[in-house]
C-alpha cells in the first residue's frame, strides 16, 4: 500500500435525475473535488432487456450499477476508488479525511465505508451505534496498553494456546485500528463492519475484482453483500464510527428492497 | 434426500416417505468433483461448501422438486419431521424455498430475524436489549408467548363484542387486528398446523446449522451462482438470502431434531 495514492470519485446518477446531479455537483465544488459521473442502470432497463429477476428491478439495477462502477475502476490503473450516490451530503470533516486518506493512509483495507444510515428516527439504533463506538474505543484503549503480551509469544507453550492466539490477533487488530484512526485524522474509532447505505464508500482493486461477478443472479442488495462479506475475517472491511457523508431528502430512486409479501402464511395458504 | 446410514435406517421406518430417494452423504463426500475455484474460506468451510454444492448440483440434474439435506450422524425424533415432509411432498407448499428444521442455538445472527412485527410492539429487544433478547431460550419463549397473546386477545375481544355489542369493543377489536400482529400470528399458526410442525415458524430467517434443511429447485439454482467466487461460507450465504425477504425462507422456532 503506497502513500499519495491515485483515486477517482465515481458518482452514480440516474439520467433522468438532473436535479440530484446539480446538487451533487455543487457539493463536490464546495470541497474542491472532481468526479466521474456514471449513468446508473434503472429497473426499467433490466425489464426491457428481459433479465430474470428475483428481487425488485430497481434493487437489482442498483447492484448492477455499482458493479458497472467497479468494472470502470478496474480498467483504470488506480488502487482505490470512492463511490458516491447522487444524494450524498458531505459532513464536516470529510475533506480532511479525504486529504489524509490520499496522503497518509497506507494500511491494507478492502472497503472503507464513510456514508451509512444513522436511523435518525430510530433511537434504539442510534444509541446502539454510540454504545458500539464507545465499546470499540475503550477496548482499543485497553489493548493498546497490553503490548507486553507480545513478549510471551516467544514461549512455545503459550504460542500454541488458542486463547493466546485470539488475544494476540485482537491486539494486532486494535493496533491497526488505532493506526488507521491516526492516519485518517479521525476522532472516533473505525469499526470492522458495514452498515446499510451505499452512498459513500471506498473500495480497493482487490475487492472490486472479487465482487464484480458476485451475487448474480442478484438475491442480496448491495449493502447486504458488503455486510455479509464483512463477517468473513479474510476481508478488511471497516466503517467509520460516525458517518462523514449522509443523504439529502430528495425523492429516492429506489424504494424498499423486499419484494416478498410480509405475511408468508397468507401467501402459502392463500387465505 | 441426502442422509447418512443411521438416518436412512430411521427414516425408512416411516411409510409416508418410503418413495423418497436416498443419497448417502458419505459417498458424496468421497467423490467431490465440484471445484469452487479460488476461495476465501477456511479449509473446513470450503469443504462444507463443496460437499453441499455438489449435492445441490446433482439434485438440479434430477427432476425432483425439493431437496432435503441431512448433515448429521444421528437424528432422533423424526416423526414430526416425517409428517412435515409428507405435507410438503403432497405439493401443498411448492413455494417454500428454504426450510430449516434444525439450527445451532447460539447467537449467530446478521440481525434479529423478522418475526411478523410490522410495528415494534412485539420486539422484545426494545424492553430488555437486543443481546439478551437474542438468546435462544428467551427468544423462542417470547415468540410463543407473544403469538399466544395476540391470538387470545383478538379471540376474546371478538367473543366479547358478540355478547356485548358495544361500539367501543368493536373499535378496539378492529384496532388490534389492524396492527397486523393478529392476522399474521393467526396465519402462522395455520401454516404451522398445515406443515404438521408444532413449533413456531420464524419467517425470513436462517440460523447457523446445516444439519437438516430443505431447498427448492429455484433456490438451489440461484445459490449455486450467487456465491461465485466463494467469498462467504454456506451458513452466512443462507442467512443473507433469508434476510433479503425475496425468497420464502422459514426456520423452526425450536429444534425438535
Amino acid at each position: 500500500m503506497t502513500k499519495n495514492k491515485q483515486f477517482i470519485n465515481y458518482l452514480l446518477n440516474v439520467d433522468s435525475r438532473t436535479d440530484r446531479l446539480l446538487n451533487a455537483s455543487n457539493r463536490f465544488a464546495e470541497i474542491g473535488q472532481s468526479y466521474t459521473r456514471v449513468s446508473a442502470i434503472t429497473g426499467s432497463n433490466l425489464v426491457e432487456n428481459g433479465f430474470h429477476l428475483i428481487t425488485r428491478p430497481n434493487t437489482e439495477a442498483n447492484w448492477r450499477s455499482i458493479q458497472k462502477i467497479f468494472k470502470m475502476f478496474l480498467e483504470s490503473g488506480d488502487e482505490f476508488c470512492f463511490v458516491f450516490e447522487d444524494d450524498v451530503i458531505f459532513n464536516p470533516g470529510f475533506d480532511l479525511f479525504s486529504k489524509c486518506f490520499h496522503e497518509n493512509f497506507d494500511q491494507a483495507v478492502d472497503v472503507l465505508q464513510f456514508g451509512f444510515l444513522t436511523f435518525e428516527g430510530r433511537n434504539d439504533d442510534r444509541k446502539k451505534n454510540i454504545y458500539k463506538v464507545i465499546r470499540v474505543y475503550l477496548l482499543n484503549l485497553i489493548l493498546a496498553r497490553l503490548k507486553f503480551v507480545r513478549f510471551f509469544s516467544k514461549s512455545d507453550y503459550l504460542a500454541n494456546r488458542t486463547i493466546f492466539k485470539i488475544l494476540l490477533d485482537r491486539l494486532r487488530e486494535s493496533e491497526k485500528q488505532i493506526l488507521m484512526q491516526k492516519q485518517l485524522g479521525l476522532k472516533h474509532p473505525l469499526i470492522r463492519a458495514f452498515e446499510p447505505g451505499t452512498h459513500g464508500f471506498i473500495i480497493s482493486r482487490r475487492m472490486a475484482q472479487l465482487v464484480c461477478e458476485f451475487n448474480l443472479p442478484m438475491i442480496m442488495s448491495a449493502d447486504l453483500v458488503f455486510m455479509t462479506l464483512a463477517k468473513n475475517p479474510q476481508f478488511n472491511i471497516y466503517r467509520m464510527g460516525f458517518p462523514l457523508a449522509s443523504q439529502d431528502d430528495t425523492t429516492p430512486s429506489i424504494n424498499g428492497h423486499a419484494s416478498r409479501n410480509y405475511d408468508l402464511a397468507f401467501e402459502l395458504l392463500g387465505k | 434426500m441426502v442422509v447418512d446410514f443411521a438416518t436412512q435406517a430411521t427414516l425408512s421406518q416411516f411409510p409416508e416417505i418410503d418413495h423418497v430417494q436416498f443419497v448417502l452423504m458419505n459417498e458424496q463426500k468421497n467423490s467431490i468433483d465440484f471445484d469452487l475455484g479460488e476461495t476465501y474460506l477456511s479449509t473446513s468451510e470450503a469443504k462444507e461448501l463443496e460437499s453441499h454444492f455438489k449435492i445441490i448440483k446433482d439434485f438440479l440434474s434430477s427432476n425432483h422438486e425439493h431437496l432435503l439435506i441431512f448433515d448429521s450422524s444421528k437424528i432422533t425424533s423424526v416423526d414430526r419431521l416425517c409428517s412435515s415432509i409428507k405435507a410438503i411432498l403432497e405439493s401443498q407448499f411448492d413455494e417454500i424455498d428454504l426450510l430449516q428444521f434444525k439450527y445451532v442455538a447460539k447467537r449467530f445472527r446478521l440481525e434479529k430475524p423478522v418475526y411478523d412485527s410490522t410495528t415494534f410492539m412485539g420486539d422484545l429487544g426494545i424492553y430488555i436489549g437486543r443481546n439478551l433478547a437474542s438468546i435462544d431460550l428467551i427468544y423462542r419463549n417470547w415468540i410463543q408467548l407473544s403469538r399466544f397473546f395476540y391470538r387470545a386477545t383478538n379471540k376474546s375481544l371478538w367473543v366479547f363484542s358478540k355478547v356485548v355489542p358495544v361500539k367501543l369493543i368493536k373499535k378496539i377489536s378492529s384496532r388490534v387486528s389492524g396492527l397486523g400482529h393478529v392476522s399474521i400470528s393467526r396465519g402462522e399458526y395455520a401454516l404451522r398446523k398445515a406443515l404438521n410442525l408444532e413449533v413456531p415458524l420464524i419467517y425470513h430467517s436462517f440460523e447457523k446449522g446445516l444439519d437438516c434443511y430443505l431447498v427448492s429447485r429455484k433456490f438451489a439454482t440461484a445459490i449455486l451462482t450467487v456465491n461465485n467466487p466463494a467469498l462467504v461460507n454456506l451458513n452466512l450465504i443462507y442467512s443473507a438470502c433469508a434476510r433479503t425477504q425475496n425468497l420464502v425462507c422459514i426456520r423452526v422456532g425450536k429444534n425438535f431434531l
